[in-house]
């Protein structure tokens, strides 16, 4: 009930601020222009949002050292949740300086949150929301990564090679149903069974019973890395599941995830769109490592492209929001190895996926697989 | 659907039923005793539950265990689950007392409305999630791994054939006789004799033993009866479920003698009946509430220990999903009854583990409200409610 209740007072709350502070958008900014980032720096996804936030500060450090117009950067914590992301959102729109934002971290606060932006003709270039439905959503969307309609038959392909009978668990939020979808489909021969999990949940102990019924030597869970600890911890514990492969996307790819399953993370078939930072961009990793004292995280990379693409923008004079979004539709921009340019779409035109695992309490880069 | 997984894997959907269910009506039994003595539904009781978890978390961080690795040894693992457990249990029921006296005793004092305690009761539950969100950065807080999850015991597969149901039909009639016998009423021992033979065979504790029907091989009818129905695969019963079985049965036992033989048992009997006729006899209710409040916040921390132990994990909103199911559970025994609380709770953790294995995880809760509207329709106070209504509590 409490859910419902904060939900209610949260949409309510973000009608009336939509309409309040709209207008106000397209006053003149008086100092640099700014650019936010949206995605979760407290809660329990916080991880992979603080080594996206710390990727675009990076960019935005390095470029002002020699631009004649300096960026200043800020953040909205949205906590992953895309019940807060529409909120913050308008309070981004509403901020005249703001010029474009870096983010949504996951699938479902941008999915909450484009439409805010759209009416503040903000753009928006997200370096790791990989749900298809974000696919031509907006003309001001972008994003650096390839879709979920890329990884899931990647991850489907996996689950085949390994010659396995699987099972496909879900999350219910857009990016795990969504992905898992995909790889049902895509895998429609060998699944032996299903089932769809609340994020949020502890027991896991029924779904490890159909797990054992069916017979499966592999499972796909589609979701985020704090319930799939548990959940790997729950199929290592029983006798008769201790030994299926566990196959999940990049929602579970972080290093949280080691930290909570412990030694049942260990050979986890994982997939992501984000590419090994210390093996494209070694000299780039090192730097992160000496600014912020910690060791990059999946999409740090892709946040501090998403980033220098926008730069580049400000950079040849895109200082207003809606010119700087005409000039993203056309850009080609060179960047640690990868060509970024967007599509009409708003999906990128260059898409690479690779898959990655945990040996020894690390996250290990296995191979490019696209 | 597929309905062959109950059979399939009765025994280990049935122990993680009662694992679940123990849990549950250890804050369940929270709900039901404020009710009882004030009418009031305490909606901040599973984030009482929550601070017992955020405790026993506190507690095992200062012995810096890793822990998963080496399970610890068995005296080391009980004297400190005793520590944590008693600390999480004191700690949860002070915070009890602590939340009636700041949440409701002034309202009550004043004769404010129910209204009035029960948007108090929400308020108390928001501001303490919202704390231990800030404390905890809402993060996922580990449990670090202390008793084995190896099996302890297994409970070996079986094939179940026309002919081993015969013979469990067989079984039951020679024990339907002793326990008549033994002055059981008749159709008790009806059930009884059958649960028992049935128990004995499809528990495997028989596990070499393969009764066939004798005939020729050919018989299409022989065939039949010796061939398996269904084939049951093998359960794995660990040390923490037989810890949380056992500790919430002492629990519950303890709990009963507390209530049904004790003054401070009296006490709260007498107030949940008549409150003025109990002020009148010269009963102390504001002591009673407070300690109703206190034993509700006490039984939580035990429960949030066996949770720890069980899950392993804990975050500031853990409280959310185990107290709806806990406050469902009371009001389906009937709320403001403590033996209704508690086989309401075994009902829902055993139903919703089959349900969820049946139909799946995320039907689980559609299923469980549509009974728990049924229920009520036909009979509004719950499924004890009514029966024991004179003897409250």
């Amino acid at each position: 009930m409490k859910k419902i209740i904060s939900l209610a007072a949260a949409s309510v709350m973000v009608a009336g601020v939509t309409v309040a502070v709209a207008p106000s958008a397209f006053a003149t900014c008086a100092g640099n222009p700014k650019i936010y980032f949206q995605g979760a720096q407290t809660g329990p996804y916080a991880e992979t949002g603080i080594n996206e936030a710390n990727g675009v500060i990076l960019a935005i450090e390095k470029y002002n050292k020699t631009a004649k117009v300096k960026v200043d950067y800020d953040v909205i914590d949205t906590q992953a949740s895309g019940a807060q992301s529409p909120a913050l959102a308008s309070k981004v729109v509403a901020d005249e300086c703001a010029i474009a934002v870096v983010g949504g971290m996951y699938s479902g606060e941008t999915l909450a949150a484009v439409p805010i932006y759209e009416g503040g003709k903000v753009p928006v270039v997200s370096p790791s929301a990989t749900n298809p439905a974000l696919t031509n959503k907006s003309p001001y969307f972008h994003r650096v990564v390839g879709s979920d309609l890329v990884q899931g038959p990647a991850l489907a392909q996996i689950a085949v090679s390994l010659k396995s009978k699987l099972f496909v668990v879900d999350d219910a939020t857009p990016y795990g149903k969504g992905l898992a979808t995909i790889v049902k489909k895509n895998a429609s021969k060998i699944v032996v069974g299903t089932d769809g999990v609340t994020e949020g949940t502890t027991n896991f102990s029924s779904v490890v019973a159909k797990v054992k019924a069916s017979k499966a030597t592999a499972v796909f869970y589609g979701g985020y890395y704090p319930e799939a600890a548990i959940f790997i911890k729950a199929l290592r514990d029983n006798p008769a599941t201790s030994k299926v492969a566990f196959i999940a996307g990049d929602g579970v790819l972080d290093g949280e995830y080691i930290k909570l399953a412990k030694k049942n993370a260990e050979g986890s078939y994982l997939t992501a769109p984000g590419q090994p930072m210390d093996k494209v961009a070694p000299a780039l990793a090192k730097e992160y490592k000496t600014r912020f004292g910690r060791v990059h995280g999946l999409y740090t990379l892709e946040a501090y492209n998403a980033a220098y693409v926008l730069l580049q923008g400000i950079k040849a004079g895109k200082t207003e929001r809606d010119a700087l979004n005409t000039w993203l539709s056309e850009a080609v921009v060179n960047v640690n190895g990868t060509k970024i340019s967007f599509s009409a779409t708003g999906d990128p035109d260059n898409i690479v996926m690779n898959q990655y695992t945990i040996k020894n309490g690390q996250m290990v880069w296995v191979k490019r697989l696209s | 659907m597929d309905f062959s997984i109950i059979f399939s894997d009765f025994w280990s959907l049935t122990i993680d039923g009662f694992v679940v269910g123990a849990i549950i009506a250890l804050v369940s039994l929270g709900y039901t005793l404020v009710y009882g003595v004030l009418r009031l539904i305490n909606f901040a009781h599973s984030e009482i539950f929550m601070i017992g978890t955020m405790t026993c978390y506190i507690v095992i961080q200062q012995f810096g265990f890793t822990g998963y690795e080496d399970p610890l040894p068995l005296w080391k693992f009980a004297s400190l689950f005793i520590l944590f457990g008693l600390t999480a249990a004191i700690v949860s029921g002070v915070a009890a007392v602590l939340l009636e006296i700041v949440a409701y005793r002034r309202l009550r004092v004043l004769g404010a409305s129910r209204l009035s305690s029960l948007i108090s009761a929400i308020g108390a539950s928001f501001f303490l999630v919202e704390v231990a969100r800030k404390l905890s950065d809402s993060k996922n807080l580990d449990f670090p791994r202390l008793i084995s999850k190896e099996p302890f015991l297994t409970l070996t597969g079986y094939d179940l054939t026309p002919a081993k149901i015969l013979l469990v039909l067989v079984a039951s009639i020679p024990l339907f006789f002793i326990f008549r016998a033994l002055k059981m009423k008749a159709i008790i021992a009806v059930i009884s004799s059958f649960v028992t033979s049935a128990v004995v065979i499809t528990l495997g504790v028989l596990p070499n033993f393969n009764f066939t029907l004798p005939g020729s091989k050919s018989s299409s009818i022989v065939k039949w009866f010796n061939d398996p129905l269904v084939t049951s695969s093998d359960a794995y019963v660990t040390a923490d479920r037989i810890l949380v079985m056992i500790g919430a049965g002492v629990i519950f036992f303890i709990l009963n003698r507390v209530i049904n033989h004790t003054k401070l048992g009296l006490g709260i009997r007498a107030v949940s009946q008549d409150e003025r006729t109990s002020i009148l006899m010269g009963v102390n209710v504001n002591r009673i509430i407070s300690y109703t409040f206190l034993l509700g916040g006490v039984l939580a921390g035990l429960g949030s220990a066996f949770y720890m132990v069980f899950y392993e994990t804990t975050k500031a909103n853990v409280g959310f999903l185990i107290g709806i199911s806990a406050f469902t559970a009371a009001v389906l025994g009937g709320i403001g009854n403590v033996k209704g609380a508690l086989y309401g709770s075994f009902a829902l953790g055993l139903f919703q583990q089959y349900t969820s294995a049946v139909l799946g995880y995320n039907w689980k809760d559609v299923v469980t409200f549509v009974i728990l509207v049924f229920v009520l329709l036909v009979k509004p106070t719950g499924l004890f409610g009514e029966a024991l209504q004179k003897a409250r509590v």
